[in-house]
């Protein structure tokens, strides 16, 4: 749980362009997306994202965690 | 030895403009635009990060930028959704019942489970003055929306800043 080092953003960045293009395309009408579509998408999305969210929350905790050490220690 | 600023500031400031844009009314419109007002948040925080760096000349770190966003994303998530628990508290509105009561006007049919997850919805509001159920689920998406799109605008900052110190002369 000390690991803060996040992938590249790239691992992000691209099922983010995919699940945008699905709605896009969608809404201006150039491809109607489908139950699967969506599920593929958001599956991919939601399966990328912990690995920027947990470290984050690892981070955001620990830099909490010394402050409130450091202001108890003076 | 790591001389980069603090990045507690940028962080602050890209968290409560994230804040600020989510929750005064009319103001929160702008989030209609694909979150836009989360990704100015980003944004900001991470061009007053790399005003800090300039000045000490040193480079703009891209994931420096993308923590700045992270960061400022999961606080801003935890903050409004105590802000909207506190509105909700405050204006003493059933905002359940209000729905339900403008789609029966509307005539719009709603699928029997859904009719019963709104009444069981407002009966928490009426009870608590909010409800506890409506706050998690909104805690759990603004935890997943407010740093994917923190992201998403540092890293168009980080760009637009990389760029422009490639165009810079150097002296």
């Amino acid at each position: 749980m000390s690991n803060i080092e996040l992938p590249s953003i790239w691992f992000l960045l691209i099922p983010v362009f995919m699940i945008a293009s699905d709605a896009f395309l969608d809404v201006f009408g150039l491809y109607s997306n489908s139950f699967l579509s969506r599920s593929v998408t958001g599956g991919i999305t939601g399966f990328v994202l912990p690995f920027f969210l947990i470290p984050g929350f690892v981070k955001l905790f620990n830099d909490v965690f010394n402050f409130v050490s450091k202001k108890s220690n003076i | 030895m790591n001389n980069s600023p603090n990045k507690l500031t940028p962080v602050i400031v890209s968290s409560v403009i994230m804040v600020l844009l989510s929750s005064v009314p009319f103001l929160n419109l702008i989030n209609t635009f694909c979150c836009m007002g989360i990704i100015l948040g980003g944004f900001i925080g991470v061009t007053y990060y790399a005003k800090q760096v300039q000045g000490n000349n040193l480079p703009l770190i891209q994931k420096d930028s993308i923590l700045i966003g992270l960061l400022s994303g999961i606080i801003a998530a935890i903050v409004n959704t105590g802000v909207t628990v506190a509105i909700t508290l405050f204006s003493k509105v059933n905002p359940m019942g209000e729905m339900m009561e403008m789609m029966s006007q509307l005539g719009t049919k709603m699928p029997p489970e859904a009719m019963d997850i709104m009444e069981k919805l407002s009966q928490e509001f009426t009870k608590y003055g909010y409800s506890p159920t409506l706050t998690i689920i909104t805690l759990i998406m603004n935890l997943v929306l407010y740093p994917l799109f923190g992201i998403l605008g540092s890293f168009i900052a980080y760009q637009i800043h990389k760029r422009k110190n490639l165009q810079q002369p150097t002296l």
